[in-house]
């Protein structure tokens, strides 16, 4: 065994988080039942070898390029395409396409769904990528449908999605955020609080948990220091273009 | 937060290293120059530079580093996603040392800062 698989098994917290997803991911959402939740997983993951992609990102304008991604039998075109970008070229999506995506019938809630499905996915693939370890398979779906459910205290004059406002947590949701807290990236995917807690639960293992944010020296779980963790976040930040 | 942290622990960092424009490679930051190509191998996507840097890693300091620097950039990988996808702004933008920064950076010029001046 290799030594980073050493340290690996060293890390169980990583593979239960892992785990967990996957077992969040094959069971019905809010807005997408089981086998949506897969094909945008499945969808994301594709985007990573797009040749399609690397075309929209090096134009100028992505709406020089008029090709669409192939639909599947459970994405519209125009979802397929969102998904995509949100993977490949983020930094363009405006809100002029979340309202093309609802009008083709995914709602903002919906949106903000599949977000967090595609963005914790992503992550644990970037995970395994950087250490070079194989990919895990995405689970079979599980049977049910959708069951939407929408929290109390929504407020939709932050950013493209409805996110439940800074101090409206109810008694249902209000593991999502200590009392005071609730930064906008928190907030932003409160609409389906479920993705909340997995992008938490695996903030937790690959970062910090929420909880210790605030706790810029050397946390006791960990070997890298504060300062080379925000190194790396920084310089992987700036990479992205990340303005937040 | 870097800077921040770097403050508390009464130590001077060199922010340009974010920008990939640091002369001092570690940017004052233990391992800082192996954990910054550890990072830029990783948005590389180019194997041989990604084994190169985390080999690179992981010799001058453990394997157990080496999955921790893994886990931070996938995190950051997703965090970015979440903010431009959803087009959230920057929580305070009030801050003094947050714009002396973004200006220090040149942040300004990309592109999700439209959804902070959007806010405004």
């Amino acid at each position: 065994m290799s030594n980073l698989n050493q340290a690996l098994t060293a890390r169980p917290d990583i593979q239960i988080a892992l785990s967990n997803y996957f077992l969040f991911l094959a069971k019905p959402g809010y807005c997408w039942h089981g086998a949506q939740k897969i094909a945008i997983a499945a969808a994301a993951r594709a985007a990573s070898t797009c040749a399609l992609c690397t075309r929209k990102k090096a134009a100028l304008s992505r709406n020089q390029i008029k090709t669409r991604h192939p639909e599947n039998d459970h994405l519209n075109p125009l979802t397929v395409d969102m998904i995509h970008q949100i993977i490949t070229d983020q930094g363009r999506i405006t809100e002029t396409q979340v309202q093309a995506l609802e009008q083709s019938g995914v709602s903002r809630l919906a949106y903000a769904e599949l977000v967090g499905i595609v963005v914790c996915l992503f992550s644990i693939d970037e995970f395994c990528r950087a250490l070079s370890q194989t990919l895990p398979e995405l689970p079979r779906p599980q049977p049910g449908l959708a069951s939407p459910r929408t929290p109390e205290n929504l407020e939709t004059k932050t950013g493209f999605v409805p996110m439940i406002q800074r101090d409206g947590l109810t008694d249902a949701v209000k593991d999502l955020w200590p009392t005071g807290f609730g930064a906008n990236v928190i907030r932003a995917l409160s609409a389906a609080p479920d993705l909340v807690r997995q992008w938490k639960q695996l903030a937790a293992v690959f970062y910090l948990p929420l909880e210790e944010m605030g706790n810029l020296g050397q946390s006791a779980s960990r070997q890298l220091n504060r300062m080379q963790m925000e190194l790396i976040a920084g310089r992987v930040s700036a990479i992205n273009r990340c303005f937040y | 937060m870097l800077r921040v942290s770097a403050k508390l622990a009464g130590d001077t960092v060199d922010l340009t290293a974010l920008t990939g424009a640091s002369d001092a490679k570690d940017a004052g930051v233990k391992h800082g120059a192996l954990l910054l190509a550890f990072a830029e191998a990783v948005m590389s996507r180019d194997s041989s530079i990604l084994t190169t840097a985390r080999n690179a890693l992981e010799q001058a300091s453990s394997a157990g580093i080496v999955i921790e620097a893994a886990g931070v950039a996938a995190n950051f990988q997703r965090m970015v996603r979440i903010a431009d996808a959803t087009g959230i702004p920057v929580d305070d933008m009030t801050s003094e040392l947050g714009a002396t920064i973004r200006e220090e950076l040149g942040l300004y010029t990309f592109e999700g800062a439209a959804n902070s001046a959007r806010k405004d």
